[in-house]
């Protein structure tokens, strides 16, 4: 019998119910368990095989445009259907971020008809998609990339190295950011293309992280062929197309984490209440634990007003920098509080869900992770000097 | 009930009387007692209906529910407004909640026309009446009240005082006291908050008419935990606005200063400081308005975004008026800015009406029982 939750999409409460109903028979009950102790392969085989899971009940890209192969799903319909992923803890597929999110949102902005039509498709045959754009010399200054392109007939060779790319190793395709004019304006001289990984001169080495996962690589460009054709938009308009992959959905991505992390609290209220908790008991740590839930509530309800901006207006406001750095901030503040509370046992090593996001229950290796959300999608330093200068109307330094 | 007033419209024209009759100018001349603004504006409130708005109106008011008080309190924060209209409002809602009859008759009409003051005393220490350090013993049909009360906030102009009593059996008790029978004698203090007035008060034996008692036993702790909720959304209010009004001038003064021949808020420091503060501030005005939210669709006392929302806000506000001063330089410590008015009243929120801890443990009690509501 064929499950059908899409049918229901206009009435918000049938919608959830088929919903929620589809991922209680669907979600594997111990799935974080056996992902946790898996190898960095069998991860992905599994957020590969949810992905597919979601396809079948249409659901695998729910916020895509209906000419494309999405639903376009209304802001409410999506509201109900991050709420049910994060009340059951379904699987999150974090392998697919780019290629659910940034991919489709640059394709559609500046892709021609035949690059949508080679590479859309490639997304719900669960093909790993990664992001060529920081440089270990362009971080956060990124519009300083040195990775140089030289058109050469109807190719461009590419040389460089790049940084920080999600799911490296496991990807076929990159968005890639490279400089074709030396002599231009730091932000005039970039161009945006997409390359196949699997492409002769590509070398990607795992950068080994502080919370013991590998899920970043370097990528190692030597003379790498690269077909015009390949080319997002005009050459040396790379910067512009650039943030249109930048700023993709980044509001659903978060709601989804402060859902999931709401849900971390009610759980562990649950077990509050049972009333065998010592550490409730210590003032310092209840009273921490009581602002970090104050501070949750506030942000849930930064992100709903966000949302009912972009249902009323299209336009995301200026609520997505402040959300952004309060969301990472108070990661940190509630997994290091965690991390007080389960004291010297919780020092022992115990295998980590890989997710860089949101609280999974081992305190200290979500602690470590937490500097995912500060310094990635623009340093927490960055942002706050864009507030600044943007929001409070501060001058520009000199 | 939250259909009755257009809230903006409301806060708007609040704004738009508060900034006008309670300049910076204003203010500080009351404060160097050379004014009397605190009658001046009780007089313009009056006048325009402001102590009328949550009287039923069969007593000539608009029957207005606390959260929508918050347009007000709001407004008051925002200019750090000497008033006494949170104590005319707690008072109002002790008569609305307690028992109907002759007394709430004749004061609910006198408050709807701007001619009753009032002021309340211990609504965090009602919360434990065995600890109380008033009693009320039970002669014939009198009450005779003992007892201490110290840090009586905006009392002096005040015709009653509601406060909380401890019977013979520990119970709980609210008692309006009337201030101008003679019997009983306000002694001011001064708070160092100075747009807020502080004053102690000796019962020795004072005796008061059974009528005076508005409610005991189990229907005066659930107007506790009402009178508690409006107050801590009151403060909670009077946090977000103040807050916001001198992170504007704080960022007004960086954006005028000259030090090095550039603007001082082109350092990148203090930039850094004001984008933290205004996370907080974007943050603690959602929790407040919330609460409001919850207040104004009628959520029953104790309500938890209330109390999370009182300390949260108090806290911001405490720590955005402490930068403010460090960010205007020199000028911040002195006594004609601005600052130090918006840093003292926010010291003084976080202790009123009950500390930072206090509501933290409060609401971790909440969240506890919320499990059992079947949340």
């Amino acid at each position: 019998m064929s499950v059908d939750i899409l049918s229901k999409r206009e009435n918000l409460e049938a919608f959830r119910a088929a919903l929620r109903g589809w991922l209680e028979k669907t979600v594997p009950a111990d799935w974080s368990q056996r992902m946790a102790v898996a190898s960095e392969d069998e991860y992905v085989e599994f957020q590969r095989w949810w992905l597919f899971e979601l396809e079948k009940v249409g659901l695998a890209t729910p916020h895509w445009p209906q000419k494309w192969g999405g639903q376009e799903l209304g802001v409410r319909q999506q509201v109900v259907f991050f709420e049910e992923i994060a009340r059951i803890n379904a699987p999150n597929p974090t392998v697919f971020v780019i290629s659910l999110y940034h991919l489709p949102a640059t394709l559609f902005a500046w892709g021609t008809q035949d690059q949508i039509d080679r590479y859309l498709p490639t997304v719900k045959q669960g093909i790993v998609w990664c992001q060529g754009f920081s440089e270990p010399n362009a971080g956060s200054d990124l519009a300083s990339l040195r990775c140089r392109a030289e058109r050469v007939g109807d190719k461009y060779v590419v040389n460089g190295q790049k940084v920080w790319s999600s799911n490296a190793a496991q990807a076929q395709h990159c968005l890639l950011l490279v400089r074709t004019d030396l002599e231009a304006p730091k932000h005039k001289g970039i161009t945006f293309l997409i390359m196949d990984m699997n492409s002769p001169g590509v070398t990607v080495r795992p950068i080994h992280q502080s919370n013991g996962n590998a899920e970043f690589a370097e990528i190692f460009l030597d003379n790498v062929e690269i077909p015009v054709e390949n080319r997002l938009g005009e050459e040396n308009q790379g910067w512009q197309i650039a943030q249109s992959t930048l700023s993709a959905e980044r509001g659903m991505i978060i709601f989804e984490l402060s859902e999931r992390t709401n849900y971390f609290f009610e759980n562990l209220l649950t077990e509050l209440r049972k009333g065998d908790s010592p550490w409730f008991g210590d003032d310092e740590l209840r009273r921490r634990f009581v602002q970090c839930y104050t501070e949750l509530q506030a942000l849930r309800g930064m992100i709903r007003k966000m949302l009912a901006e972009v249902e009323a207006t299209g336009q995301l406001g200026t609520l997505p920098t402040y959300i952004k750095i309060l969301y990472g901030e108070l990661l940190q503040r509630f997994t290091d509080l965690m991390v007080q509370i389960d004291g010297i046992a919780g020092q022992e090593e115990r295998p980590g869900l890989q997710q860089g996001g949101y609280p999974t229950g081992n305190a200290l290796y979500d602690y470590l992770s937490s500097w995912v959300w500060t310094i990635s999608g623009g340093t927490n330093e960055v942002l706050k000097n864009v507030i600044a200068e943007r929001l409070l109307g501060l001058p520009r330094e000199g | 009930m939250s259909e009755l007033i257009d809230f903006a419209e409301l806060r708007e024209s609040a704004r738009s009387v508060l900034t006008a009759e309670c300049s910076s100018e204003q203010l500080h001349k009351f404060l160097d007692d050379k004014a009397d603004l605190a009658v001046a504006l009780r007089k313009t409130m009056a006048e325009l209906g402001w102590y009328a708005l949550p009287v039923p109106e069969a007593h000539g008011g608009l029957g207005l529910g606390c959260g929508d008080l918050a347009a007000i309190y709001y407004e008051l924060g925002r200019v750090c407004a000497p008033s006494d209209f949170l104590g005319s409002m707690l008072v109002g809602h002790a008569l609305l909640l307690g028992q109907p009859g002759a007394l709430s008759d004749t004061l609910l009409p006198a408050l709807a026309a701007g001619e009753l003051s009032g002021a309340v005393w211990g609504l965090a220490q009602a919360l434990q009446p065995e600890a109380l350090a008033v009693s009320a013993q039970r002669q014939g049909d009198t009450f005779v009240l003992s007892g201490q009360l110290a840090q009586i906030t905006d009392a002096t102009a005040a015709d009653v005082l509601l406060l909380p009593a401890r019977n013979a059996d520990a119970s709980l008790s609210w008692i309006l006291l009337d201030l101008k029978s003679g019997s009983v004698q306000l002694q001011p203090t001064k708070a160092v908050d100075r747009t807020r007035s502080f004053a102690t008060l000796a019962l020795d034996g004072v005796q008061i008419p059974a009528e005076r008692v508005l409610a005991s036993g189990a229907a005066a702790d659930a107007l506790a935990a009402a009178l508690l909720d409006h107050a801590a959304l009151a403060i909670a209010c009077d946090s977000v606005g103040g807050a916001e009004a001198i992170f504007e001038k704080t960022l007004e003064y960086l954006n005028t200063r000259k030090q090095f021949n550039r603007l001082i808020g082109s350092f990148q420091a203090l930039k850094h400081r004001c984008s933290n503060l205004k996370v907080a501030l974007v943050a603690s005005t959602v929790s407040v308005e919330d609460a409001v939210q919850a207040m104004r669709d009628n959520a029953s006392a104790p309500n938890l975004k209330v109390t999370m929302a009182k300390a949260y806000a108090a806290d911001v506000y405490a720590q955005v008026a402490a930068d403010s001063v460090q960010l205007h330089g020199g000028i911040g410590f002195t006594w004609e800015q601005d600052c130090h008015i918006y840093l003292k009243r926010a010291k003084l929120n976080q202790q009123l009406f009950g500390s930072g801890s206090w509501y933290r443990d409060r609401a971790a009690t909440q969240l506890l029982a919320a499990g059992e509501a079947g949340a």
